[in-house]
């Protein structure tokens, strides 16, 4: 169940000739890969891409229908794995990830996948998680194509233009016999647009076709001396064949400027950043024409020596705009041209930045530069204010009611009693952790590595390292590279692995040990039946909520004469999730006048001192401040806001850290069962009378 | 000019950003304009900071403008943000300019850093201000919170009638109400919210001045006061009073009496000693929490309710200090040496949950609240009486040798707050200072 439904999205798939397709670019691409006969699918979710596996998550009787096998793949491994189908069969593959953390994961079964080489059309749909946004380290898909052969589309951010673009991957794919990458920017992703939609066609040869003609071809193993041949075939004819499609197929754009003496040569995803930066700069218009000639790269590995050499040939100097680092694009095109000896002066990175996303502004600034026009102005963003404080930031955080809330609570109320401690941090919302108000973790190595990326730290018996992990990137990866390895290396650590029942991170999809109702997957697995199945023999089951137990069972995990490695398992469901499920529940029973429990929390501003203790232990964004309307107080008191969830962990904190006893909670019962009214009634009229007398005293 | 209109919306996450981009798209389909919208959501929507871009071109001419994917300096027509250090926040993108109408909210959804701070870290909204209608061509500013609330609704509605009520876009107000009733969700607190926020913008921005509750005059005790004196203490002498009794306030205006030929700067040492002073005199003891946690007007709007079935409940965990405190000196005392004594009182300190609404928890609350007249007698009182009297006797020698550190130290009184682990840490920074100034001597 992911965080949002997508019975719309669906609907949107069926649409076939003479419709118009309107939504999210990454849902057009979606959209394409059945009108493209694709016969099998799989993925990774994270942001940008992950929509397109929600919508096929949600989608199964129609994918049913066509005859596609859709997985929601363990890792991106997985997913990259599945496209060897398409080295023996005729049946186009598509997966997705972001990137370069999915590519990287992936990479094994890729360079493997571009050895062998494909038959059908396998395509690889990367959300670039590069620039603003990004969740990940900042790094370019760009070097994967290069060092595995395989070829890289960046596709003009036009829904119309992606659509196509999927649809020729697939041909240069079968054409080159190579696997394509399709990269796309995060904003280029949830772009809004339209394209005339096409009917979905149903794979002409189906996965159930291959299992009836199993075929093999030991020339397409990784096995030397095949392998050497492969190569050879990656050189000398997969190459030139993809050069030569492209060619043919104009797939790179070229677009006509009445000046002579410049150009610019623009990666296809920067073509609209690029485009605005010329028309503000009064060097062309809003439509995507300008007096200096554009060369766009559709498709950025390989380039086609032609195409540069005639685009370069007669001018005084080209400008590459290429984002991120290194320059692989001004790299190639200096070498395409110094070959072929054409003397066209290449700018790039001398007038544009090494590192970092490529926004308007940037460009702006670089265009000025290279077309002469002297001084930067006002475009780069104000960096200084007229402020005497640095406008505050506002970092990410724990969502409110998050149960990774008082698990961090915890951790850190066990910090003050004990020490503090190396904690190694994972991916998934528990990052957060290292963020304010916890300020906990001091690395991050990748999804599943929490507990492998303490390996080192496996300490001596008394001093224990903790290792974060969520139940995400335990069944991704982390099983075996963290709990396993500890348990065959008799590390003496703690790893704590949240269990709230989701892939929460990017955006509640399920995961093996999901508790809910999903018919196509194998879900309800039990995470401490798997870890003691490793040989982890110290396991404990917590309620993050209940955070005496939980403060109990780290207490105990750093502190037990038991060698080896520690697990706590720590229980409590996404909150986000939690509400989208038993809301409707609750409006349900409101609605048929059944009995309906809600529970709200506040804080006593008498007796606020206005020290926000409270605040630092918790970071709720419930858990705010306002004025003291006490004429004698200058800080502001603590508040909690009509946010507020009713989760308790404020109260609880309250109570585990002894903070104040400024917590109060409000139970609501509408539709009381009869004695609960009939006991408040006597409550009122007993308590009405005493407050009378009081107020008349 | 030949472009398209641009639409910027600064939101955090969870504020519903997305809703409005999503009713923008579609009413200005709805309008037969063409609009490219596009967002940077993922984590940076956990509560983070987040914007949506749109972009409009109501030629109808079948042209397609190139979308820009980004707001670009020079050409952002209207920017809207759902809280003020946004707005900032986009003027420090660049994204404000000579050309720019800028919506925002006035209200602020403080950041961690702001809450976190253990006095006051909010940022100096006069200045963000300043600095708002420096940059902004056009500057419309209304409390979109206060206007989603009072609607019943959420700040996306109160930020989409921001958006009308700018009138950069060329759409009627029948093309964004009809776009509210096609998303079908709470369509009605959505308009209400919506028309809300035209009133809202329409006026004049309310210069928010801190509200100070005028003191209760008419205690002849005040009387003799310097006025800017007079003006702390009639805040203090009431509070005094409801604390204790009328000999309390007394105590306190001997204690203050010595200070009050400290003149400098309009009194600005007696101001500060007299407000530290009703502080620190009205500290929170149990008494005093069970007291406060048990008022009438706090109660009885629980109390009648008469649909549903509501209670509350107090969280409260005592110390072992706090117990012994409320006892007599000896007895508090010799309970805190005492194991045995300490031992069978543990289960009090793990933690109550008392229902303040039920008359189990109400008649507990009150007979602690009754020990308020043995209060002199009690061990904490003695304890922070001690610290007091230290506190004003190091005052009265720095006033003449060191005014300007007698200040500090009369204001570093606001150190001494809190309860538990929180106060003793208050406590010893305050002694630290105490000390150091001590030496000064």
């Amino acid at each position: 169940m992911a965080e949002r439904s997508f019975v719309s999205e669906v609907a949107q798939l069926r649409l076939g000739e003479g419709d118009t397709f309107r939504g999210e670019n990454i849902l057009a691409v979606t959209k394409a890969l059945l009108e493209c006969g694709v016969a099998y699918i799989g993925g990774y979710q994270g942001a940008p891409v992950s929509h397109l596996m929600d919508v096929f998550a949600d989608a199964q009787p129609l994918l049913d229908e066509l005859g596609v096998r859709f997985e929601s793949s363990a890792s991106e491994a997985t997913a990259a794995a599945m496209l060897s189908a398409s080295i023996n069969y005729p049946l186009r593959g598509a997966v997705t990830w972001k990137s370069t953390v999915g590519t990287n994961v992936a990479s094994d079964a890729l360079s493997n996948l571009a050895s062998a080489g494909v038959r059908g059309g396998a395509l690889i749909i990367l959300g670039e998680d590069y620039g603003e946004g990004a969740s990940i380290m900042q790094e370019r898909t760009h070097a994967f194509a290069m060092k595995s052969q395989m070829w890289l589309l960046d596709p003009r951010p036009d829904q119309a233009q992606l659509v196509d673009s999927v649809r020729l991957g697939f041909e240069l794919s079968e054409a080159s016999n190579t696997p394509v990458m399709l990269m796309m920017r995060i904003r280029a992703c949830h772009m809004h647009g339209s394209y005339p939609a096409q009917d979905n066609v149903a794979p002409a040869f189906t996965t159930l076709d291959a299992l009836d003609h199993p075929e093999r071809d030991v020339e397409r193993i990784i096995l030397p001396p095949s392998t050497y041949a492969q190569e050879q075939q990656k050189i000398n004819e997969r190459w030139p064949n993809a050069v030569s499609f492209i060619c043919e197929h104009q797939m790179n754009e070229l677009r006509l400027g009445a000046r002579s003496d410049v150009g610019i040569i623009v990666q296809g995803g920067l073509f609209n950043a690029l485009s605005r930066a010329l028309a503000v700069l009064g060097e062309g218009d809003y439509f995507g024409n300008s007096d200096v000639p554009v060369y766009v790269l559709n498709v950025t590995y390989p380039l086609v020596p032609d195409e540069i050499e005639d685009f370069a040939r007669g001018k005084h100097s080209i400008l590459i705009v290429e984002e991120g680092q290194p320059e692989f694009i001004e790299q190639a095109v200096n070498q395409i041209l110094r070959q072929a000896d054409i003397g066209t002066k290449v700018c790039g990175k001398d007038v544009l930045p090494m590192a970092g996303e490529y926004t308007t502004g940037v460009i702006q600034n670089g265009l000025e530069r290279y077309l002469g026009k002297g001084g930067v102005s006002q475009f780069v963003p104000l960096k200084e204010l007229p402020l005497s404080e640095p406008l505050p930031v506002r970092p990410s955080g724990l969502c409110t009611g998050c149960p990774e809330r008082p698990l961090f609570a915890s951790m850190k109320l066990i910090e003050r009693e004990l020490g503090p401690r190396h904690v190694s941090a994972d991916i998934g919302c528990n990052s957060f952790a290292t963020l304010p108000p916890f300020d906990m973790g001091a690395s991050i190595m990748g999804y599943g590595l929490g507990g492998a990326s303490s390996a080192a730290l496996a300490g001596d018996g008394q001093r224990r390292a903790i290792s974060l992990m969520g139940d995400g990137g335990f069944w991704h990866n982390g099983l075996t590279s963290s709990i396993s390895n500890a348990a065959f290396n008799q590390a003496d650590g703690v790893t704590v692995i949240v269990d709230n029942g989701y892939a929460a991170a990017t955006g509640g999809q399920d995961i093996p040990s999901s508790r809910g109702e999903a018919a196509a997957r194998g879900i309800r697995q039990s995470i401490e039946k798997a870890v003691r199945g490793v040989g982890i023999r110290w396991v404990r089951r917590v309620h993050t909520y209940d955070m005496q137990q939980t403060m109990r069972t780290l207490r105990d995990a750093l502190t037990t004469n038991q060698p080896g490695p520690k697990v706590i398992v720590a229980e409590g469901e996404c909150q986000l999730n939690r509400q989208r499920r038993v809301r409707p529940l609750q409006a349900a029973d409101r609605a048929a006048g059944r009995r309906v429990l809600t529970e709200r929390f506040g804080v006593d501003e008498s007796t606020c001192t206005g020290d926000h203790s409270c605040i630092r232990l918790s970071g709720c964004p419930s858990l705010t401040i306002r004025d003291s309307s006490d004429p004698l107080r200058r800080k502001p008191v603590a508040h909690v806001d009509e946010s507020c969830v009713g989760c308790g962990v404020c109260g609880t904190v309250a109570h585990a850290a002894v903070l104040c006893p400024s917590f109060y909670r409000v139970t609501t019962i509408e539709h009381p069962r009869w004695w609960e009214r009939l006991l408040q009634r006597l409550n009122q009229q007993v308590l009405g009378w005493l407050l009378d007398r009081r107020e008349a005293a | 000019m030949d472009r398209p209109i641009t639409l910027t919306i600064a939101a955090l996450g969870g504020q519903g950003g997305g809703v409005v981009q999503d009713w923008m798209v579609r009413l200005a389909q709805n309008a037969g304009c063409t609009v490219q919208a596009t967002s940077v959501p993922g984590v940076a929507q956990r509560t983070g900071a987040t914007i949506y871009y749109l972009e409009f071109w109501p030629a109808g001419d079948g042209r397609q403008p190139v979308m820009g994917l980004m707001p670009a300096a020079g050409v952002c027509d209207l920017v809207i943000a759902s809280e003020l250090v946004e707005a900032v926040r986009m003027v420090q993108r660049g994204f404000v300019g000579e050309e720019t109408t800028l919506v925002t909210s006035t209200h602020r959804a403080y950041t961690i850093a702001e809450k976190s701070d253990p006095a006051d870290g909010r940022a100096e909204e006069a200045e963000l201000w300043q600095v708002l209608e420096e940059k902004a061509g056009r500057l419309l500013a209304f409390d979109m919170d206060a206007v989603a609330k009072e609607a019943g609704s959420v700040i996306s509605a109160a930020m989409l009638g921001g958006i009308a009520a700018a009138q950069v876009l060329p759409f009627a107000l029948e093309h964004f109400e009809q776009a509210i009733e096609q998303g079908g969700k709470g369509v009605a607190p959505s308009l209400a919210a919506f028309r809300g926020a035209l009133a809202a913008a329409a006026a004049p921005r309310a210069v928010q001045v801190a509200e100070v509750p005028a003191p209760a005059a008419g205690d002849p005790r005040l009387a003799d006061l310097p006025e800017a004196v007079a003006v702390v203490a009639g805040h203090a002498l009431p509070r005094l009073e409801d604390y204790q009794d009328s000999a309390y306030v007394d105590e306190y205006l001997s204690l203050l009496e010595p200070f009050l030929a400290c003149d400098a700067d309009d009194y600005a040492l007696p101001r500060e000693v007299a407000r530290g002073l009703a502080l620190w005199m009205t500290f929170e003891d149990t008494i005093r929490v069970a007291d406060l946690k048990t008022r009438p007007e706090r109660l009885r709007p629980y109390l009648e309710e008469q649909q549903n079935v509501v209670r509350v409940t107090e969280f409260m965990k005592p110390r072992m200090e706090e117990i012994s405190g409320t006892l007599p000196r000896a007895l508090g005392a010799w309970l805190m040496r005492s194991p045995i004594a300490r031992t069978l009182l543990t289960p009090l300190t793990s933690g109550l949950k008392i229902r303040s609404t039920s008359l189990w928890g109400y008649g507990l609350l009150r007979v602690l609240a009754g020990m308020k007249r043995w209060r002199r007698a009690s061990l904490r009182y003695s304890e922070e009486m001690k610290e007091i009297r230290s506190w004003l006797s190091l005052l009265a020698r720095l006033a003449d040798s060191n005014p300007t550190l007698a200040l500090s130290v009369a204001e570093s009184q606001q150190l001494v707050s809190g309860y538990g682990d929180t106060h003793a840490e208050g406590l010893e920074a305050f002694r630290n200072i105490t000390a150091t100034a001590e030496a000064s001597l």
